[in-house]
């Protein structure tokens, strides 16, 4: 017997109701696409500001330890010119590597002359923050507003203000700062450094404290030929997790006591922000699915109970009672999956009206609006699609077996 | 002008059959001990007034419905020892059912609808189709293979009916009233269908009416009445 067919005339036959749940799930698939296109992007953005503005990268190596005791002893935790040579070359041989730059970061009190505030500096290598800020992320190499210092310059001393500390000391491009800082033994140090720009961290927890400077300015300043941390970005970011044990593996073979760390990591305020709308949509997901599966369920019950005859006739005949449950389930799948393609077409008319219109908003713990554009990723749909097609079996198999398993007699003795 | 086979082998055997129903707190013995036996070939009529058990008798036959006591045989198998599939699979196979109102399926045409009960065997499709289109055409309704029961007369939907009933070679076609909704031309012509299929087919025949041109027309009567067995002949 072809069920697809015999399925098909029959979602035919109740055309309106049918139509009602198509569109229920249609409207269900939608709302959820929306709204995980709409998380996805603003997830892609979190992580963008993580990698790139923040200067994470993918990877972050650095001494065993000195995440959690590296505020207390820095000078502990930092390695000098021969373990940070081993450990670059060690990372730049990796096949997988894109980029391997070494890092300090120092903390202080900044002042204009007039007033002072406190800053944290992350010194960058100006050749690799180059390669770093065009770091491709979920397809994207260009990050919104991402200032960096012109590749082979000579002024070390030039540094980046976080927009929101440029805006509170009142500083602007070409006027001077001075950085009072601490070396690595302790001693006060402090130096004249020029603004060369600004930019948007893009969170608004660094944003008004973060300076970029020179890593050749920050070695002298902390009086060191080393560096605290390495930093990598990878070309296939997907395998971060197995490059991350193969590298750990490699460097300690080498000598050395490395501990490493993904950007996820590192950036609590992202972790916060994908648990949090994960749990919304979660959330939503279970909602609207329940109201995909209450209303199959009730036009199934409506359609059984007016072939209630029909369904009697048929296990007269012979057909069993799987058999019948199989033809309904059948029913409820083909609405299912057309509730589902009739979405994708609306999906997609959604996201291209977005991104023709090109409304933008501030994601929460960000500081830089992104464009309100879906992301809509192929294998969430995929899950949505399997999720809504099996509540659909579900529904009426619930309902089916019910009606399959009523008295013969009772179902014929039905009116219509 | 149609003959009458000879009825021979047991077919179907009632002993002391009896079937009580619950209604609300009340319990109604519709059947009361019926003991019948019916020949292979037989082409038979279950006559009563209405509520003296006919359609409970037949359900019974068509093992669509279970005794309360008593026990029933087909080709002498005990049906209460078969499992609810087995009990389909045998009905699908060895007995074909006519309904007063046809109980086609009004999203299959003429020759889908004889053809579904090959289909839920498991019979690939063009096969069901052909024996089907046969059958079809042996009740007269070759030219109306693919109409749906919308677009068929009262008289072409038994039709179909009947050839729904015989598509799978049954050893018993059971009608329940099956020219009750018919007038009384197209009833007689339903009859001599029956009575030629019976013939010539040597499908055993046994249906309900209160027609007395019928009953008349027919080589065994069993009259019920108050659910029991008033009388045979």
């Amino acid at each position: 017997m072809n069920y697809l067919q015999f399925a098909y005339r029959n979602i035919l036959r109740h055309r309106r109701r049918s139509i009602v749940t198509i569109m229920t799930v249609c409207l269900g698939f939608v709302a959820l696409g929306v709204l995980g296109g709409f998380l996805n992007n603003i997830f892609s953005r979190l992580k963008g500001q993580a990698i790139v503005a923040e200067r994470f990268g993918h990877l972050t190596f650095a001494k065993k330890g000195f995440h959690e005791n590296g505020k207390l002893e820095p000078e502990k935790y930092l390695w000098n010119a021969q373990e940070l040579a081993k450990i670059l070359s060690v990372t730049r041989k990796n096949a997988e590597i894109e980029l391997a730059t070494p890092r300090l970061r120092m903390f202080g009190v900044t002042s204009n002359g007039k007033a002072s505030t406190i800053f944290v500096t992350e010194a960058i290598v100006p050749d690799d923050d180059q390669k770093l800020i065009k770091t491709n992320v979920d397809g994207r190499t260009e990050i919104a507003g991402m200032v960096t210092f012109e590749a082979k310059k000579q002024d070390n001393s030039a540094v980046i203000v976080g927009s929101e500390l440029a805006t509170m000391l009142k500083i602007k491009k070409g006027q001077s700062l001075t950085l009072l800082t601490s070396t690595k033994d302790g001693v006060a140090n402090a130096v004249d450094v020029k603004i060369a720009g600004n930019y948007n961290t893009g969170n608004p927890a660094t944003n008004d404290k973060f300076i970029l400077s020179d890593f050749s300015l920050a070695q002298n300043l902390y009086d060191t030929d080393g560096a605290e941390r390495v930093i990598v970005t990878l070309k296939n970011p997907e395998n971060i997790d197995v490059v991350k044990t193969q590298l750990l593996e490699q460097l300690t073979s080498a000598g050395l006591q490395v501990e490493a760390k993904t950007w996820e990591e590192l950036s609590p305020s992202y972790k916060k922000v994908t648990t949090l709308f994960g749990i919304i949509f979660r959330v939503l997901t279970i909602i609207i699915s329940v109201i995909v599966l209450l209303t199959v369920l009730n036009t199934m019950q409506m359609v059984v109970s007016e072939r209630t005859k029909e369904i009697g006739t048929m296990r007269a005949i012979g057909m069993l009672k799987s058999q019948v449950i199989k033809l309904f389930c059948v029913e409820g799948l083909i609405m299912g999956i057309m509730g589902c393609l009739l979405a994708i077409p609306i999906l997609l008319a959604i996201a291209g009206i977005l991104q023709v219109i090109g409304i933008s908003f501030i994601p929460p713990v960000a500081s830089v609006a992104v464009p309100l554009v879906l992301m809509l990723k192929v294998p969430k749909l995929m899950f949505v699609f399997a999720l809504f097609s099996i509540v659909a079996i579900v529904s009426s198999f619930l309902v089916s077996r019910k009606i399959a398993n009523q008295q013969i007699v009772d179902s014929l003795i039905q009116s219509n | 002008m149609t003959q009458e086979v000879i009825s021979t082998t047991k077919l179907i055997d009632f002993e002391g059959v009896s079937k009580t129903y619950q209604l609300g707190n009340q319990k109604v013995q519709a059947l009361k001990g019926i003991d019948l036996t019916i020949n292979s070939g037989d082409f038979m009529a279950i006559a009563g007034p209405s509520g003296s058990g006919k359609s409970t008798l037949l359900n019974l036959l068509a093992l669509i419905d279970t005794p309360t006591n008593g026990q029933i045989t087909y080709n002498d198998i005990d049906i209460s020892t078969l499992s609810d599939n087995q009990k389909t699979m045998y009905r699908n196979k060895e007995i074909g059912i006519v309904f007063q109102n046809y109980n086609l399926i009004p999203v299959l045409d003429a020759l889908e609808n004889v053809a579904f009960a090959l289909q839920v065997q498991g019979i690939p499709n063009h096969v069901c189709l052909s024996r089907a289109e046969k059958i079809l055409k042996e009740v007269g309704l070759g030219t109306h293979l693919h109409h749906r029961p919308a677009n068929l007369s009262g008289g072409q939907k038994q039709r179909v009916a009947i050839a729904r009933a015989l598509v799978t070679n049954p050893s018993v076609v059971i009608a329940d009233e099956p020219t009750a909704a018919l007038d009384s031309k197209t009833g007689m012509e339903i009859l001599d269908l029956m009575k030629e299929l019976n013939y010539t087919k040597h499908t055993t025949f046994i249906f309900s009416t209160h027609d007395n041109r019928i009953i008349n027309s027919v080589q065994h009567v069993v009259q019920i009445e108050d659910g029991l067995l008033i009388n045979q002949y």
